[in-house]
């Protein structure tokens, strides 16, 4: 039985590149690099220097400031992004919401909140805790918060899979609205790592990059943290088409799979069967393929991986392809990640571009393919894949096409 | 003049909601100042930090019992706490 496409009518976002869509595209398409100097928090004893933080204004002052004491940042963040995306496809659930759906990949939660509880009373011993320290740390929190926000009443969870959150929550609606479920879903990741502690974690990992983010480069030192949230609406065609909304591209599949192998060091088997097994929900050959939205983090465990999957999944075809990592202009965004880079892939497909990856100074010769260095080029995209390849072998694809009617 | 307990009340409910303590009156209705569950919980502990007192009185019950700022100034009379000398 043919199935009813699943279509994107409504995206937003909040990253190193700005607080909208625009702004995040035209950062991309113009090759402009979003990561910068940490100034926050004091970097004294830290040896991260470098991070994707949002810019001024701090999105806390796009919501009601009653709200606030109630919202750690990741949470802020979420409902940032789905404001827009909401906004742009036109759904409102005031009369009801009980078909609608909202799906949240997260990757660390309530950073800010537990930390301050900690130094609270394990330092200055505190005799409580902030009442909303609880509502603030739970990893479901950016999802019901939206849901709260907007009245929305069917399935409302989280998503956790570090790095492959956002595609893991992608993945989740798709099923939602093909079994019918829910008729609509906000669907995204968000993630608010620049915290004392986290980066601290971060930093004993030894994968951070003390210069900058520069995918397939020979001298690549590692991956740069960013915060960030992307949403979108996702809808079945009919459903969409019967209220008018503006299509803007299609989801035409999801694959998963787990390496269940070492915990940092991924495996080509399993992230190649992740491309595989979306490429075949999707009913997609690779010939059909045009672009390829790296995970791209800048690690060299990533990139000489990630490319010899490229090669081992398309085969002849790789060659063809444009690839790119546009972490090397917002960062790695951990559980937002995936739903900032299928929004990038969204724009690239709408505007027949394909972002570069930047920092390139010298490419790795292990990276032979088109990683599009240093500028953007315009191509005509039919179809994009988006990956994500997480610490713990869990990996997550989408891919992305154009709506023809 | 010693604060009573309604004017503390004003002030902890108004800090609490982001409120001009001014819009505050015992015939109030908390949920329709925007005072949530979890708001009144924080009200109730800061009455407890403020005269040093303990309110046995978990956040649902708190939520059903006490729906209007009257509601608070009568459990304040019921602790005593008129006219009690409050800390900070």
């Amino acid at each position: 039985m043919e199935r009813e496409p699943i279509v994107v009518t409504g995206a937003g976002c909040v990253s190193a590149l700005g607080h909208s869509v625009e702004t995040f595209w035209s950062a991309l398409q113009d090759g402009r690099c979003g990561l910068g100097k940490l100034d926050e928090p004091a970097p004294s004893d830290l040896k991260v220097s470098i991070v994707g933080a949002i810019p001024a204004p701090d999105p806390r002052q796009m919501l009601d400031a009653r709200r606030l004491p109630m919202l750690d940042r990741f949470s802020v963040l979420a409902i940032v992004a789905a404001q827009q995306a909401l906004a742009q496809s036109g759904l409102s659930f005031e009369n009801g919401g009980h078909r609608a759906g909202c799906v949240v990949g997260v990757g660390t939660a309530g950073g800010e909140a537990i930390e301050e509880l900690y130094r609270k009373i394990y330092l200055e011993g505190a005799k409580r805790a902030n009442v909303f320290t609880v509502p603030r740390v739970m990893p479901s929190a950016p999802a019901s918060q939206i849901s709260m926000a907007y009245g929305i009443r069917g399935p409302v969870f989280t998503v956790s899979s570090a790095c492959a959150s956002s595609n893991h929550a992608i993945a989740t609606a798709v099923w939602l609205l093909r079994s019918s479920v829910v008729d609509a879903a906000i669907v995204g990741g968000t993630e608010a790592p620049l915290t004392y502690g986290i980066l601290k974690a971060w930093e004993a990992m030894r994968v951070m990059a003390p210069d900058t983010c520069r995918p397939f480069d020979r001298h690549r030192k590692g991956l740069v943290l960013a915060e960030g949230a992307g949403m979108v609406v996702l809808e079945r065609a009919d459903h969409a088409k019967a209220r008018g909304a503006e299509i803007l591209a299609q989801i035409a599949g999801v694959g998963m799979s787990a390496d269940a192998a070492d915990l940092v060091a991924p495996t080509l088997e399993g992230a190649a069967r992740a491309i595989q097994t979306c490429l075949a929900d999707a009913h997609l050959s690779v010939d059909a393929i045009d672009y390829v939205n790296a995970h791209g983090t800048g690690t060299a465990a990533n990139d000489i991986t990630e490319i010899k999957v490229i090669k081992a999944v398309f085969g002849d075809e790789a060659k063809r392809l444009s690839i790119s990592s546009t972490k090397s202009m917002h960062g790695h965004a951990l559980g937002a990640s995936g739903s900032l880079e299928l929004i990038a892939a969204i724009e690239a497909i709408r505007h027949g571009i394909v972002p570069p990856t930047m920092n390139i100074e010298e490419l790795d010769p292990e990276c032979d393919l088109d990683v599009t260095p240093g500028c953007a080029r315009a191509r005509p995209i039919r179809t994009a894949i988006s990956n994500a390849f997480a610490f713990g072998g869990t990996n997550a694809v989408v891919a992305v096409k154009r709506f023809d009617d | 003049m010693r604060e009573t307990i309604e004017d503390a009340l004003r002030e902890i409910i108004a800090k609490q909601a982001h409120l001009d303590p001014s819009v505050i009156t015992p015939g109030s209705v908390l949920s329709e100042l925007g005072v949530t569950s979890l708001d009144l919980v924080e009200i109730i502990m800061t009455i407890e930090d403020k005269y040093d007192v303990t309110i046995q009185v978990d956040a649902v019950e708190a939520w059903n019992g006490y729906k209007t700022v009257a509601n608070l100034i009568e459990l304040g009379h019921s602790l005593g706490l008129e006219g009690h000398r409050g800390g900070a």
